[in-house]
């Protein structure tokens, strides 16, 4: 894998800097059933084709940001920090 | 420096080969001047022996791999010779003008295709034997070892806007194109001169040649690396060069490839012998080794290189007996030299070289036989598309043209010129052009200027012709055996048809099944016509045979390139106080990246001073993180199963860290130092991980009024523990350390040798003890200024070792030894932690279901009356099943007895209860302790 | 040891400094490097080792106001505000760090002179060099005098400066002394020799 990330803070750099935080996902939150809580834990969506994901730049910046990326082209479409009005992912 | 390739000899030297002495002309390369010496076969085939002379001199097929000053499998066409040098022939025994091992051409049908898969297994009390035989005979060339690396490896990285690779016709314009728009271009090539295929055929080259390849090298847009090979197009345009003993990785926003093509053999018997040429090969031999061909030759072809090459050779004084053109109509003609149309090669004749060629109608079998000494095939190219390939273009068979076409590159990735199957000089020149101006367009897009050059271009090319022709490649019905298909590993023509026969009737199956294509050339000599063959042996097309993946190296490359240099392999981290435990003579382990003191004496005495006086050790390693903000409380009560609401400014607390599944994660201290400013440590493993932890959780809240600082690297630490140790602290500081003041889980901002100072009052190992942090330029100063005053009441610095036992003694567990990607702190022994009464925290829900649903397996601490120490991983065995494992067991001082941690069956938990350890071989029968080994109320802790 | 004395301060390659025959003097209350017995006739590239410049780290949401007060004026994403004195690398919207002496304490920034060591990577090959370590893109158009960027060196998160005549790499003191040998190796071949701070300054 030798693809490039826009990291918002420091500009274009290879994958190997980040660390996959995997698709961005909103937790649970109040009285969820146990099943709904399970799903959550250990069901994890493996799209085929764009998905909204958590990268860390770990080489550098140390800042977690989201990525809009084709999984099957590791095309990055877009990065940004995370704004407070999303959904809270993990 | 490291990364010139190797100069040409300006003059005339000697050179060594098997002992004998060969001269070579100024600039010639090794394999030129051994042609010239006569010394035609230059070694022996991998499988029968059989030898073998210079075939394709492009530095592609394995016949010239030699070992040159002790570095094996050299293409010794592509190196030019220096005075001195000594080459050996390799995989022959005595020489290769002599080989014993050329009995097994004779014993071929005892070696079918596959016959490693079939023979030699059975009996089994052979193999011993067969191992040592195979070991001796199999491999290409011998790494000598005391020889050892010659040091100079090294890499660099590079970036640009566009990356061409190949610099001959088409490629030097693409840069050119490209250059002049304004961009930055590196023109990568593989061969000294820039030229490609003009610079050894004086037919097509004019003066335009040295007009463009000084155009490029004085253009201060281009840099140009000549010698160096691009085995690698990785994702993202990220070339992988490889410039002698130098890696380059190359990051290019576009990259245009413009390999060209490799001349493709033909398949017919005793296509192996010396004297058995590609065209190309003889042109370069002739014009960049000026070698003479002396004798009679015969040229095969089917378009108008042969000619050339035929005219050529003609003039540079060999008699050319024949050409023989495949085609029944061709356009080209030369004088004074009998062509034979229609017809093709059908063999070669002759033991260490060629005496004759046998022709034959290409549909007949009416056979002549032209005495001869060189059989020069120029049958056209395949394109040399193994980067395309790796980037991801898909292709399609051409049948007119015989070889895949690109139909979709990779994002950022154009072709130009042979790679694309166009051949004409002036049509490459476009083509390079084209593709220039189209790499260039997609960093400018919607630029008028480009845009216009772009359809001027297009409007001048009109229909580029592909290969000229493409006739039947195969001589028929020749029913002979020694046909080769694969000069690397020995594969013929009737192994491969054997090998469809037994069912390997897929590419994929079929090359890994007789190994066609997998040699050192990686099938730029076998592609086309294994697939051919594999084609008409399924009775199938060629596009329902498909291609087998190329995948880097494009180009074999030594291990050490990819290696680069030593001394950079792994980071090695150092404490403040690295320098001290060195020259106190510590015995230094490594700890991740970083180097720790295990024992400074032994871990018996050190143990000793920490109960009985006072010892001290480095803890800078642990991972420390300062949290400020007036939302650090709720933050921390998310964060962790403990409670933070009732930390008061002043106090440490212990705490573990669990994800959302419950799972812990580490363990360490959070101390709060003022109303709104908090200090955490982390173990020395996790130090980076829950650092990225911690940020994860506050990306995904940015109302949060938390700001964290790493300040792992800002402060030194160390712990001081025992008995003594609060006299000694006494001495280096005005403030006081009584029990009152600083009383068992205290955080005291205090001056310590003069230095300001975070001092925890935690107790890791068990006793009266300090966690002093200091900042790092400090570290030793105050670390001096402890021993020194530490002298008067025993003070030893101690280490990992020692300190593992004293903590064992305590039953602390150590998160990642003693638990695992499966524990939970409940069933670690934590329960105390986990505060279900507060609103949601990471891991709430998943620790509230597994309290619910009662414990399965326990941490618990175990001792072991005798002398057995188990050693982890010991298993715990349970009604005579596994039911567990040991994680951590010392022979423990305070216990006289083995302790240790054990996970369990929870119903086998409680007090007292017996476990059973399986030690080697034997079961051993330890009882389960609740409490810890050591002070188990932890008087000496809170003194 | 009476309490009084005050405490010495030194920088992780202090002692390296110190086995390579430099002259190694107290400044500030830091032992430092100030020459080595070559710098006189050193006219190639040179590293420098400046681990005793105060370092300070400003995090969170007011980053912006705090370099206003400073500087007076905000500080843009991976520019270096070079003032007189200190230098203000701008990393993220939330963090920036301060090398050098301020005028005034500033407001909420955290001392982590300890935490940092800043080498000076002087010459005309200073950027070759790099290459040869790093995959991190330290052209002139990427990387302009005056900006700053980080990245890794062999696992080594660096933070890249770059000056009219030098980078400047700031690294984690538990990291310097196998960085800076990884760039006197690489070096080698540029002639690349270690300085005193006298030297680079």
């Amino acid at each position: 894998m030798s693809f490039q990330i826009p990291c918002p803070n420091c500009g274009v750099r290879p994958v190997w800097e980040f660390h996959y935080g995997g698709p961005s996902r909103k937790r649970p939150e109040g009285d969820v059933t146990s099943r709904e809580w399970a799903e959550f834990l250990y069901n994890r969506p493996n799209t085929c084709g764009e998905q909204t994901e958590w990268w860390y730049h770990r080489s550098a910046c140390k800042s977690w940001f989201l990525a809009r990326r084709d999984t099957r082209t590791n095309q990055v479409f877009e990065t940004r920090p995370f704004a407070p009005q999303e959904a809270v992912g993990g | 420096m490291a990364d010139s390739p190797v100069a040409a000899s300006q003059e005339a030297c000697e050179f060594e080969f098997d002992g004998k002495a060969i001269t070579a002309q100024a600039g010639q390369t090794l394999a030129g001047a051994l042609h010239e010496a006569g010394q035609h076969v230059v070694s022996r085939s991998f499988k029968y022996h059989r030898p073998r002379g210079l075939f394709c001199c492009t530095g592609r097929c394995p016949n010239c791999l030699c070992t040159v000053n002790g570095t094996p499998n050299v293409r010794i066409c592509t190196v030019p010779a220096e005075p001195g040098m000594v080459v050996r022939s390799q995989n022959a025994w005595p020489s290769v003008n002599f080989d014993f091992l050329s009995i097994f051409d004779r014993l071929h049908r005892f070696m079918p295709v596959g016959f490693y898969y079939k023979m030699m297994y059975k009996p089994r009390w052979m193999w011993p034997i067969w191992e040592k035989f195979i070991r001796r005979i199999a491999g290409l060339g011998s790494v000598d070892r005391r020889q050892g690396a010659d040091g100079t490896y090294d890499k660099l990285n590079l970036f640009c806007d566009v990356a061409v690779v190949g610099g001959g016709w088409a490629g030097m314009h693409a840069a050119l194109d490209a250059a002049q728009a304004g961009f930055a271009v590196t023109l990568i090539d593989d061969q000294p001169l820039l030229g490609g295929h003009l610079r050894f055929d004086p037919d097509l080259a004019d003066s335009r040649l040295a007009d463009v390849v000084r155009q490029v090298q004085e253009h201060p847009g281009i840099q140009v690396w000549d010698s160096a090979t691009v085995f690698g197009l990785y994702e993202g345009n990220y070339l992988g060069i490889q410039r002698a003993n130098r890696m380059i990785r190359l990051r290019a926003a576009e990259v245009v490839v413009a390999t060209g093509g490799w001349e493709r053999p033909l398949v017919f018997e005793n296509n192996d012998l010396p004297g058995v040429l590609l065209a190309s090969a003889a042109q370069r031999l002739l014009h960049l080794d000026r070698c003479r061909f002396e004798g009679t030759a015969v040229v095969v072809t089917d378009n108008s290189q042969g000619y050339r090459v035929a005219g050529q050779l003609a003039r540079a004084g060999t008699t050319v007996g024949a050409i023989v053109d495949v085609r029944e109509n061709s356009p080209d003609k030369i004088e004074e030299i009998p062509v034979r149309r229609g017809q093709t090669i059908f063999a070669a004749r002759g033991t260490k070289h060629v005496t004759a060629a046998v022709i034959a109608p290409v549909s007949g079998d009416a056979h002549a036989t032209l005495s001869c000494r060189w059989l020069i095939q120029a049958v056209g190219f395949t394109p040399a598309s193994s980067l395309l390939h790796q980037n991801g273009c898909k292709f399609k068979y051409d049948p007119l043209a015989d070889h895949a076409i690109v139909t979709a590159h990779g994002r950022g990735t154009h072709s130009a010129g042979a790679v694309n199957g166009i051949h004409d000089r002036d049509g490459t020149a476009l083509d390079g052009r084209r593709a220039g101006l189209a790499a260039v367009e997609a960093l400018r897009p919607h630029d008028a200027a480009l845009a216009a050059r772009r359809d001027e271009l297009k409007a001048k090319m009109g229909a580029i012709p592909l290969r000229e022709s493409a006739a039947a490649h195969y001589a028929s019905g020749s029913p002979a055996k020694k046909k080769f298909v694969c000069l690397c590993e020995d594969v013929t023509e009737k192994d491969i048809c054997d090998a469809v026969a037994e069912g390997y009737s897929n590419i994929e199956t079929l090359k890994r099944f007789s190994t066609v294509s997998m040699g050192p050339c990686q099938g730029k000599m076998c592609q086309s016509s294994s697939i051919a063959l594999c084609a008409r042996a399924n009775g199938k097309s060629i596009e329902e045979t498909g291609v087998t993946t190329s995948r880097p190296p494009e180009q074999p490359l030594s291990l050490g390139v990819l290696a680069g240099r030593g001394l950079h392999f792994s980071l090695v981290r150092r404490t403040p106080m690295h320098d001290w435990h060195v020259s106190a003579g510590a015995k230094m382990m490594d700890a991740g990246n970083w180097k720790r003191p295990e024992t400074y004496s032994t871990p018996e005495d050190e143990y000793d001073s920490v109960r009985s006086r006072v010892g001290l050790i480095d803890v800078s390693t642990l991972g420390k993180i300062e949290l400020r903000g007036s939302d650090v409380v709720p933050f921390l009560e998310f964060l962790y199963p403990n409670r933070f609401q009732n930390l008061n400014v002043g106090r440490v607390r212990y705490g573990v860290i669990c994800d959302d599944a419950g799972i812990l994660l580490d363990d360490g201290t959070i101390a709060r130092l003022e109303e709104k400013r908090f200090f955490l440590t982390t173990t020395t493993g996790n130090a980076d991980a829950i650092d990225s932890w911690f940020r994860s959780w506050l990306a995904g809240r940015p109302q949060l009024d938390v700001q964290l600082t790493n300040v792992s690297g800002s402060y030194a630490a160390m712990n001081l523990a025992g008995p003594n140790s609060r006299q000694v602290l006494a001495k280096l500081t005005d403030a006081d350390v009584s029990s009152a003041a600083l009383p068992y889980l205290a955080a005291g901002q205090l001056k310590i040798a003069n230095v300001d100072a975070v001092v925890l009052r935690v107790g890791f190992v068990g006793e009266l003890g300090y966690e002093i942090h200091v900042p790092s330029q400090y570290g030793l100063h105050v670390w001096e200024a402890i021993v020194e005053a530490g002298k008067e009441f025993g003070l030893a610095p101690f280490g990992i070792a020692a300190q593992r036992l004293l903590r064992l003694e305590k039953k602390h567990l150590i998160p990642g030894v003693d638990t695992d990607a499966l524990s939970n702190p409940l069933e670690a022994d934590l329960p105390w932690i986990v505060k279900l009464d507060k609103p949601d925290f990471v891991g709430r829900r998943s620790l509230a279901q597994a309290g619910e649903r009662g414990l399965r397996n326990r941490l618990v601490g175990f001792r072991i009356v005798g002398e057995t120490v188990p050693q982890p991983p010991a298993l715990v065995i349970h009604n005579g099943k596994l039911g567990g494992r040991v994680t951590s067991c010392e022979f423990s001082p305070a216990a006289g007895c083995a302790v240790g941690l054990a996970w369990v069956p929870a119903e086998q938990s409680k007090n007292g209860d017996k476990i059973e350890i399986h030690v080697d071989g034997r079961v051993v029968t330890a009882i389960v302790q609740d409490e810890p080994f050591y002070d188990p109320q932890g008087h000496r802790l809170k003194s | 040891m009476p309490l009084s004395t005050p405490p010495i301060a030194q920088g992780p390659l202090a002692e390296w400094h110190h086995r390579h025959g430099a002259h190694v003097e107290l400044r500030d209350g830091w032992l430092v490097a100030t020459r080595y017995p070559h710098d006189a006739g050193l006219r190639g590239n040179v590293l420098a080792d400046f681990a005793h410049r105060p370092t300070f780290e400003i995090n969170g949401a007011s980053v912006a106001e705090t370099l206003g007060a400073l500087c007076g004026s905000d500080v843009a994403l991976r520019a270096i505000m070079s003032e007189g004195g200190f230098d203000v690398y701008r990393l993220t919207p939330a963090r920036a760090i301060v090398f050098g002496k301020t005028p005034a304490e500033i407001q909420g920034a955290l001392d982590v002179t300890g935490g940092w060591v800043s080498l000076a990577l002087i010459g005309q090959n200073a950027e070759s060099i790099l290459n040869k370590v790093t995959a991190v893109d330290l052209r002139e158009r990427t990387l302009p005098v005056g900006g700053c960027c980080q990245g890794p060196i062999f696992g080594v998160n660096t933070l890249f400066g770059r000056f009219a005549e030098r980078f400047e790499l700031h690294v984690c003191g538990d990291s310097a002394e196998f960085l800076w040998e990884v760039l006197l190796d690489a070096g080698a071949e540029f002639g690349l020799k270690p300085a005193g701070v006298d030297f680079a300054r």
